[in-house]
Parts: structure tokens; C-alpha cells; sequence
């Protein structure tokens, strides 16, 4: 190899992002030459312009406000070490900062869209449903939608997106406030739109419990900003799970120093690395609300057999169950999928390997904890009983056999992960670290 | 070695090619009463054709499928769309691709369209609005959508106690696949509610 090839190989993959090494948990694009690096807007800064003119009940001052106070609530977001979202001080965790850029010229409209794509992020207030009819969406139950345009391969940057309001779902509203029915949800959709723009994915975590919590107002706080639908109001308030996302992708140093990390590996059949299962760590004290998900592989295209999960926000000195699943039907079309399935039309996420709990110490702990801050706990390495090349496996049970993991956590509130029967391990190569474990 | 660098270029613009436009929503749950009193035709087919094309669209190129489907029975068509949707004959819609789905798999589908005014048509809720009809081991069909009909039963001539029995055990759970009998019967009463 000549010289200048060695040297035009080398500047490829410094611009293809090789070599580096953050991983992200729920990241909705991401380095598609496989280093597992995600798409960020540089620094973090993202500036923003937005339509003119209100959105049903909204004045054009008050929409600008909401809007916001949504980027505000994803740059201000943090931890708390008390276990209890909006319990003591946060411990900040995001370095994100979001500025507003003006307001448009004239009224965004179908046909200068494309004009204000140069923008940076672009909130588009489609009044009337127009816009989202163009693009070929029902104004009926469509809250919202994000369109990430434009990406940079080279730095890994996002340079715009845009996200359409639909001002339809406000035309029955009364007023402005927050507070009232129609605004609130809004509102959290908003800020699930902005996570969107920020670069994040969907969140299937409490998925299998949704049909429960979604009958039951009360239980509000259990569904993460980025699920896929937005019913209550109350989701304008960030998850466990969101925040832990927001974190991966825009980190402060406390996101690590001052949380621990739950990490581990799920194989296929074949022994390479499965991508496409959910894993999810759960406190024991409260598995509905403080709790993280990750899907395996996510930071990686398709096909790269990368099995890892990275599960980060962890409390140091409470004990965690770790979990795996399958994803829901409701995450199998382009525009409620979690990479890295199902972003294309027919493609569903993986399924057919069931579900089952996540041991650590070669089988010993069911349940794991960190003593120290700062500490990675190595989860055993799960085997399932399908192949890691298995691709969009129709939606059928697979026959349990001796060795599939058993343990769910499917239809109502997870049961006790300190009374469930262990999985399979068969490799079981790792080895608890940095933590303590609890009943053997 | 001009050759390998030509190879190199071209896979980097490759890579490139393969940056596209994505979408994400966030959804409203539509309960079955609005679903029905929104949706511009209900019908239950099967998909029998797909070509598809590409359309401008306010961020470019909007790609969309031409569907044909078999039409097995109208539960409701607005009088405009009456006299081209009926019971044994193809109907023809256009759809945009991010809200499909349903394929060519054989499989008998409940639609709940809209027709968006630009030559374009949609399910209500997007995924909500397409119930896919299941065959039970005995027979018997059931519906469902992509929610495990999430959010569907509500709504106050859904409370009433005039609704399909074999519908109640979903209705009271929240969730899950319906009797396609029952389903039928629930649409019929809505309509008639209204």
C-alpha cells in the first residue's frame, strides 16, 4: 500500500468515527460503519426557530414559552439519589444547551418547509392539519411528528430536523394552561417530540404493562416521555428512563461519577451477539418508575452482532433486577419503532426468544447492587435459544425448551425478581464486579 | 491505485446513500366510538396488489403505495366513497409508506381509513386504525390492531350495557383481541348511536 493510500485509508475512518468508544442507550440514529458512537448536535448546542402565528387556544407567546420550557426540561434534566424523581436536588447529568433562534419570516407552510431546513431544528405549528396531511398522515391520533433531515456521516453531527405540531388536538381547548385537558398532553407531547430532535429513540420500557397503566391515571409517572403514545399529561415530566437516555447521548461527568453501571452481553444460538432485545433494570423498591432500558445493539446497524447493553443512572447501595424482552407489537412500524429493527416497512423487532431474568455471578444473584459510586456491574452473559442472524422472526411463540429462560415479566406489575426462577446461562463467563450481591 | 481509490470513494458515497429520512410520532389513543364516527370508510379485505411511486412532498420526495384490496365486507363508506367501496370488488387507495401496516401476506385486515383531500389516504391513528382478523384454533376470527387494541374501549356508548357480549371481557380488561362477531356489532351500534 502506497503512502497516499495508507493516508487516504486513515482520514476515512478517522471521518467513518472508528476507534471511539461511548456507547448510548437509546439513540435514534447512529454511526451506521458500526463504531457504536450516535449522532449528537455538536456540543450539545442546538439552536431552534419556530412558526408564527398560535396553535388552537395558544397565543403565539404562549406556544413560544411551551416550546421552551420542553428543550428546558430536557437540558435541566438530572438524577436524583434519593431513588424519587422530583424528590431533593437533582444530581445534573446533561450537558445540552438549547437556544432559541427567532421565529420564521412568514408562516410555515407545505410549500416553504424546505426553505427553513437550514435552520438548525425547526417547530412547525400546523393550525389546520395541513402539513401533516401532506406528508401523508392522519390528523386524527397523531399528536405530532419529528423528521430528522439532514445528519453529517463525517462528524457524526446533526445539522436540523423539524417537528410538526398538530394544532387540531388543541381546537377543543379552553385555554393555554397547562394544567387543562388537551394542553397538558400537548405539552408532553412536545417534549417527547424534542427528545426526538435531541436524537432520541422511542422507550418501550413498561410496555408489557401499558394496557394496565394506561387505564389507570394514577399511574401516570410509569410511562417514560418517549413511549410511543402520549395519554396522560403527566408525561411532560421525564422518566428514569428518559433521563438516563438524554444522559447517555449529551453526558456530564456525574451521569458516571456519581451513579453506577450495569453492562452485559445477550447471544444468539450461534454465540455471536443478539441484537434487538429489550433489557431492562428495575430497583427493587420501585421497578415501575426507576428503571432503565436498553435495546441490545442499538448503537450499532443492523446485522453487526452486537449483543451488549449498557444500563447507566444506577443508585449505588439499591438493589436492581435485570430483565430481557421482547418487544411489543406496538413498536413494529417505521414511526413507533426502536432501532435497530423495524425502520423499515414489514420489519418488526426480533422476537421468539421469550423472556427471562439476568443473572450475575455465574447464576449466584438474582438481584444486584453497587456499593461505591462509579462501580460497573458485569451482568453472566444470557444465550438464547435462536440465532443471532434470526431477522424479523414472525410473531409467534417459540416452543420453551429445559434451557429457555422462564421467568416474565409480562401482564401486570413485575413479579418479585427475588422469587423468580433463574435463566439460562450457559456461558456464564462473567463475573459480577464492583458490586455486592444479594440472595444468592 | 487510482482504481482502489475510485473503489474507496465510491463505497464512501455509498455509506452516504444510505442516510435517509425517518420519521417519529407521538400518538393520541382513539377510542373505538371516534374511530368510527372519524373514519371515512371501514371495510374488512384482503391486499391484493402494491405498486409502488414517489410523489413530491414538503421534504422531499414522498414515497407512496398504491393498495388494492379485495373488499369482503363494508361497514361503513361515507356516500361519497359508497359507490367505489362494495362487498366483492377491488378498492384502490394510495397511502404513504410510513403508515403501512399491512402487506401482501394473505391476511384479512379491518381498515379504518381517512381520506386525506390530496389523493392520499391514511388509517385513523395510524396503527390503531388497521385490525388485523385473527383465525382461533376453533375457527372462530378476532380482531385486533397493533396495540392489542390499547385505549380502544372507551368512551361512553362503549360503557353502555347495550354492547356485544362477546366483546365485554376486552371491554372490562382494557385490552386484547375481540370476537370479529362482536367487533361487527360494536361498529353497528356506534353507527346507530350517532
Amino acid at each position: 500500500m502506497t503512502a497516499r493510500l495508507r493516508l487516504l485509508v486513515f482520514v476515512l475512518l478517522l471521518l467513518c468515527g472508528v476507534g471511539r468508544t461511548a456507547r448510548a442507550g437509546s439513540p435514534w440514529w447512529v454511526d451506521i460503519n458500526g463504531s457504536g458512537v450516535p449522532y449528537t448536535w455538536p456540543g450539545g448546542e442546538i439552536i431552534y426557530i419556530m412558526d408564527t402565528g398560535g396553535l388552537g387556544p395558544c397565543t403565539q407567546d404562549d406556544v413560544v414559552n411551551l416550546v421552551k420550557e420542553s428543550f428546558s426540561t430536557w437540558s435541566n434534566a438530572g438524577l436524583f439519589l434519593s431513588g424519587t424523581l422530583g424528590s431533593g436536588k437533582p444530581v445534573p447529568t446533561v450537558s445540552l444547551i438549547p437556544t432559541y433562534g427567532g421565529m420564521a419570516k412568514k408562516k410555515i407552510t407545505a410549500s416553504n418547509l424546505a426553505a427553513y431546513l437550514k435552520h438548525g431544528a425547526v417547530i412547525v405549528f400546523d393550525a389546520d392539519g395541513s402539513l401533516l396531511k401532506a406528508m401523508g398522515y392522519p390528523t386524527v391520533g397523531v399528536r405530532a411528528i419529528t423528521v430528522e433531515q439532514k445528519r453529517d456521516p463525517a462528524t457524526l453531527r446533526l445539522l436540523n430536523g423539524t417537528t410538526i405540531l398538530n394544532g387540531l388536538h388543541l381546537k377543543d381547548a379552553q385555554d393555554c394552561n397547562s394544567a387543562n385537558e388537551g394542553i397538558g398532553e400537548f405539552t408532553a407531547a412536545l417534549v417527547h417530540e424534542i427528545g426526538h430532535l435531541l436524537n432520541l429513540d422511542h422507550s418501550g420500557l413498561n410496555a408489557a404493562q401499558a394496557a394496565e397503566i394506561f387505564a389507570d391515571p394514577n399511574r401516570a409517572n410509569e410511562v417514560p416521555t418517549m413511549y410511543p403514545i402520549v395519554e396522560f399529561p403527566d408525561q411532560k415530566n421525564l422518566h428514569w428512563d428518559d433521563v438516563v437516555a438524554i444522559s447517555n447521548l449529551y453526558p456530564r461527568a456525574e451521569l458516571t461519577s456519581q451513579f453506577c453501571t450495569i453492562a452485559g452481553t445477550i447471544i444468539g444460538s450461534d454465540g455471536k451477539g443478539f441484537q434487538g432485545a429489550q433489557v431492562i433494570t428495575r430497583m427493587v423498591q420501585d421497578q415501575m418508575t426507576v428503571a432503565v432500558s436498553a435495546i441490545t445493539g442499538n448503537a450499532f446497524p443492523q446485522d453487526a452482532a452486537d449483543g451488549s447493553y449498557i444500563l447507566r443512572g444506577i443508585l449505588p447501595g439499591k438493589p436492581y433486577a435485570v430483565t430481557f424482552e421482547e418487544l411489543t407489537e406496538t413498536f413494529d412500524e417505521i414511526y413507533s419503532s426502536i432501532q435497530p429493527y423495524g425502520d423499515e416497512p414489514g420489519e418488526t423487532p426480533r422476537r421468539g426468544f421469550g423472556d427471562g431474568l439476568i443473572t450475575a455471578g455465574n447464576g449466584k444473584a438474582k438481584v444486584v447492587q453497587c456499593l461505591n459510586p462509579g462501580e460497573t456491574i458485569l451482568m453472566d452473559t444470557v444465550q438464547l435459544a435462536i440465532s443471532s442472524g434470526a431477522k424479523w422472526q414472525p410473531t409467534v411463540a417459540l416452543v420453551p425448551s429445559e434451557n429457555q429462560p422462564v421467568v416474565t415479566v409480562d401482564g401486570g406489575k413485575p413479579k418479585d425478581p427475588t422469587t423468580t426462577p433463574s435463566t439460562n446461562n450457559p456461558s456464564g463467563s462473567e463475573s459480577a464486579t464492583g458490586c455486592s450481591l444479594l440472595k444468592p | 491505485m487510482m482504481k482502489r481509490m475510485r473503489h474507496l470513494f465510491m463505497l464512501w458515497i455509498s455509506l452516504l446513500g444510505l442516510l435517509s429520512t425517518a420519521h417519529a410520532t407521538s400518538l393520541r389513543g382513539v377510542s373505538l366510538d371516534e374511530m368510527v364516527a372519524r373514519a371515512d370508510v371501514i371495510f374488512i379485505g384482503t391486499a391484493v396488489q402494491q405498486t409502488t411511486a414517489s410523489r413530491p412532498g414538503p421534504l422531499g420526495p414522498l414515497t407512496v403505495d398504491q393498495w388494492t384490496f379485495q373488499v369482503a365486507e363494508v361497514l361503513k363508506a361515507k356516500e361519497a366513497y359508497a359507490a367505489k367501496l362494495k362487498a366483492g370488488a377491488p378498492f384502490v387507495f394510495a397511502q404513504a409508506r410510513h403508515g403501512v401496516p399491512y402487506a401482501l401476506d394473505g391476511k384479512e385486515y379491518c381498515l379504518y381509513l381517512i381520506d386525506l383531500g390530496n389523493g392520499l389516504w391514511a388509517p385513523v391513528g395510524m396503527i390503531q386504525g388497521v385490525f388485523e382478523i385473527i383465525i382461533n384454533a376453533d375457527g372462530t376470527k378476532a380482531v385486533k390492531n397493533r396495540l392489542n387494541n390499547q385505549l380502544l374501549f372507551r368512551g361512553s356508548t362503549l360503557q353502555s350495557a347495550s354492547v356485544a357480549k362477546g366483546a365485554r371481557p376486552s371491554l372490562e380488561a382494557g385490552s386484547g383481541a375481540i370476537p370479529l362477531s362482536a367487533f361487527k356489532e360494536l361498529v353497528q351500534t356506534l353507527k346507530d348511536s350517532r
